[in-house]
């Protein structure tokens, strides 16, 4: 069990770790996995809903996904108090500079922005740090369609295909063996569907427990779009895949016969 | 009573100032720089109290440096005008008092030039092209008349010409020197000192 290095956490061990801050990141493994795909034309985030009492009422509004602004997204992993904190500076910060500069704010400088506020909390003592791991969807007029990942530690890191939470090193093999560049979005979104069902480990989806979100340039318009998928839209795409899936397993057996 | 006057063309954005420096019935100086570059393409000619000119030129151009350095991203021209906005408009709220600086930022970025008429109360328009100060009075409707969209440098330059030659008919202060500063998508193009 734990060592004396434990009860703070800015205080290094002799091996130089920070015992609180990964205790963090390891509570962050055991939470809903999210998903993060970057494809051609848009950005894919899924997260999984962990199931909990059937009394309970079902929320409302998006569990795990949430707008921060117009142009970007953010599925979160971990406690949901803590990142609501973590959600609310990260619109406050994406706003302010709305008004300063009048223009939306460069994904990677927000982000920058909320690392290192979770960076603080491994260096100055007191408190614990965030226990929030999140995935962000954005784009910017700089780079485009951009997918970042953070973690409690305050680091960031930008992505092509990525997830958090439970079973994500399964997941991250997975996303390895089957994502494509310059896929499209219906393409990262089947592969998204996959990747959950994995970390899930259920044998079939089903719709109440995923949410997705799709952030994409609107044909007609050329504006940028953000839809968090309703549930029978998410019920269409599982039924689209389980389908798929079906045709395929009956044509390797005609193939084995 | 400074002279500061802008134009925006073709792919440039131009702007002219006075080069004198005045206090009472003295004139000091010159060799005045009114207009000074404050990011890769972006130009900021002021009008205004001396100090607070400089002052105000140097934190502008040193807090677009930063941004720079913090974000490795070129600032948008208007990005960086409301950033100037902002600054105006918090100065003259607060006690330290506002910056006497009236100004035009002119800049050429990913979407072409553009020019920006600021002055020290927080007002600010996007505009094709400017004058700040009395100098308006006689140079706005020359500008009114002979300014055309997607002008070369030349026709540029030579509305600003125009402009000085009513300035010296009818403005009772009489500058003698002149600088234009052109910046185009490479940055500053040229610079050129003007004694009509």
């Amino acid at each position: 069990m734990g060592s004396r290095y434990d009860s703070r956490t800015t205080v290094f061990s002799p091996e130089g770790r920070l015992f609180q801050v990964e205790y963090a990141m390891q509570a962050i493994d055991n939470a809903g996995a999210c998903v993060g795909l970057l494809a051609g034309d848009g950005v894919v985030i899924a997260a999984e809903k962990k199931a909990t009492s059937k009394l309970l009422a079902p929320s409302k509004t998006s569990e795990k996904l949430y707008m921060i602004d117009d142009h970007v997204a953010c599925a979160v992993a971990g406690l949901t108090s803590d990142a609501n904190v973590l959600i609310s500076y990260l619109r406050r910060v994406a706003q302010n500079y709305k008004l300063q500069y009048q223009e939306p704010q460069p994904l990677e400088q927000l982000i920058m922005r909320v690392c290192d506020l979770k960076q603080g909390y491994t260096q100055f003592g007191g408190q614990r740090p965030f226990g929030v791991s999140f995935l962000y969807a954005g784009w910017d007029r700089h780079y485009g369609f951009q997918l970042y990942q953070s973690n409690p530690s305050g680091n960031y890191g930008g992505w092509k295909a990525t997830a958090i939470g439970a079973n994500n090193q399964a997941a991250t093999s997975l996303l390895k063996k089957e994502y494509k560049d310059d896929c499209s979005i219906e393409e990262a979104l089947e592969l998204a569907v996959k990747v959950l069902n994995k970390t899930m480990d259920s044998v079939t989806p089903s719709a109440d427990k995923m949410e997705f979100s799709v952030l994409r340039m609107d044909k007609d318009t050329g504006k940028l779009v953000q839809h968090v998928m309703h549930d029978d839209e998410v019920q269409e795409l599982l039924d689209k895949i389980i389908a798929e899936e079906k045709e395929a397993e009956a044509n390797a057996e005609a193939k084995a016969a | 009573m400074d002279v500061v006057l802008g134009v925006t063309g073709k792919g440039y954005a131009m702007v002219l100032t006075d080069m004198t420096s005045n206090r009472s019935i003295f004139s000091l100086k010159h060799d005045e720089d009114k207009a000074a570059m404050v990011d890769e393409r972006k130009v900021l000619a002021c009008g205004g109290d001396q100090a607070s000119r400089s002052q105000f030129t140097e934190y502008v151009s040193k807090n677009f440096a930063l941004t720079a350095l913090r974000t490795g991203l070129e600032m948008s021209n208007h990005a960086a005008a409301h950033f100037v906005r902002n600054e105006l408009a918090r100065a003259i709220r607060a006690r330290g008092g506002p910056h006497q600086a009236n100004s035009i930022l002119a800049g050429v970025d990913h979407e072409g030039p553009a020019m920006y008429y600021l002055d020290y109360l927080g007002t600010m328009a996007k505009v094709d092209y400017a004058a700040q100060g009395y100098c308006g009075y006689f140079s706005l409707s020359l500008m009114d008349k002979n300014w055309k969209r997607n002008m070369t440098k030349e026709e540029g330059r030579d509305l600003l010409l125009m402009c000085i030659d009513q300035l010296r008919a009818r403005f009772i202060i009489n500058s003698t020197r002149y600088k234009l500063i052109v910046v185009d998508e490479t940055g500053k193009s040229a610079e050129e000192i003007i004694e009509p």
